[in-house]
């Protein structure tokens, strides 16, 4: 059983350093597409990510219900609750129409079947992967709000249009980034 | 942001996923921009001779694509068991990643634009990050073993800002860059007067 103080820091770690979205990039480009004004990401960042959260704790526990003999099925049931949770997500955010003549469903994928497959390779408990998932989708919330905030200044800013694109909010992640992994260090 | 981009600015956003993890090192970037290739080649086959409703159709090839993407995985660790090394999860996320299926989207008259457009942009930022990051390419040590110039573009904020600048690149060198810029110019003074 692991200590108050290793569930701390598994759970800083996973929503600072070791973020999914940061870290492993999982769904930053779902967060830089659908970004709106703030009010409306705060609520459809809600949305997204408790339906990360809740696809996160189904995809552990139908992993957990075989024996490790059958891990080899593992990728079709990550594949199955991904589309549960793009279901959910169309439902809901209306994740409808295309995204460069792909449905747009599809910039959901990776942060739904990613982030199981990174709780999957963790090998944790059922405690353990409550606190990663929390910690992961808490971090991914506010990630989603900032860069709303960012991609909102960036568009009506005086600067010159060459700025106006994605590699400034990119550029602006990146720095976030250098500040989490500065947090680690202290 | 998504108005008006060129092949290489959608591929930057459409192949975000393995660009940012799978470019640790040039051999890595190789690997994937292989199989991303390969994947996406089977995909478009398989899309051309095979109809079904839209939605049930995107479903289906996104299973098959993440199949192919684990088959890809065991088949590079098992045939070549000295890549492993330089094997990561992104290869697995190729099956998620946009990219891969754009020869089942609506652009399939570029897919191969596409392709070499991704081809050349995985090896580009492997071979930056490799050297910015390791100070060496090619097994080849430039800087002082253990002095790397910019050590943290190996980390993810590296990863993030070699992938902006070579956006921001790509956007300054757009050939039709002056006439966006006159083009939203004469839409903001319309607007203001």
């Amino acid at each position: 059983m692991s200590s108050l103080s290793e569930t701390a820091r598994l759970f800083l770690n996973s929503m600072l350093s070791e973020n999914m979205s940061l870290a492993y990039f999982l769904g930053v480009l779902f967060m830089m597409v659908e970004a709106d004004s703030i009010p409306i990401t705060a609520v459809k960042g809600l949305k997204y990510v408790s339906t990360i959260f809740v696809i996160n704790v189904l995809g552990w526990f139908m992993n957990n219900l075989h024996s490790a003999a059958y891990d080899s099925f593992n990728p079709a049931i990550f594949f199955l609750t991904t589309i549960v949770g793009i279901i959910i997500l169309k439902k809901w955010i209306g994740l409808e129409g295309d995204w460069f003549g792909l449905p747009r469903f599809i910039i959901a994928l990776g942060p739904l079947f990613g982030s199981q497959l990174l709780i999957q390779s963790g090998g944790y408990n059922y405690a353990g992967m409550m606190t990663v998932n929390t910690a992961y989708v808490l971090g991914s919330y506010v990630l989603f709000v900032l860069i709303a905030s960012i991609k909102e200044e960036i568009i009506v800013s005086d600067a010159a249009p060459v700025f106006k694109s994605y590699s400034t909010l990119i550029a602006a992640v990146a720095m976030l980034a250098l500040g989490v992994v500065s947090f680690q260090l202290l | 942001m998504d108005k008006n981009l060129t092949i290489l600015e959608k591929v930057l956003l459409m192949g975000l996923l393995p660009l940012l993890g799978g470019t640790n090192n040039l051999k890595q970037a190789v690997i994937i921009a292989v199989s991303a290739v390969m994947m996406s080649l089977i995909i478009k086959f398989i899309s051309d001779h095979f109809t079904a409703e839209k939605d049930f159709k995107w479903y289906l090839l996104i299973g098959l694509g993440i199949a192919l993407s684990y088959i890809f995985y065991i088949s590079i660790i098992n045939i070549f068991p000295s890549l492993e090394l330089y094997v990561n999860s992104y290869l697995l996320l190729l099956g998620v990643t946009p990219l891969v299926y754009v020869g089942a989207g609506g652009e399939e008259e570029n897919f191969f634009a596409y392709q070499k457009d991704f081809f050349i942009m995985m090896i580009f930022v492997g071979a930056l990050r490799q050297i910015l990051g390791q100070g060496m390419i090619f097994g080849i040590q430039l800087t002082k073993a253990g002095y790397p110039p910019f050590g943290f573009v190996e980390d993810f904020p590296g990863a993030f800002l070699i992938v902006s600048i070579i956006y921001l690149m790509v956007e300054l060198s757009r050939k039709d860059r002056k006439n966006n810029d006159e083009q939203t110019n004469e839409k903001g003074d319309e607007q203001l007067v």
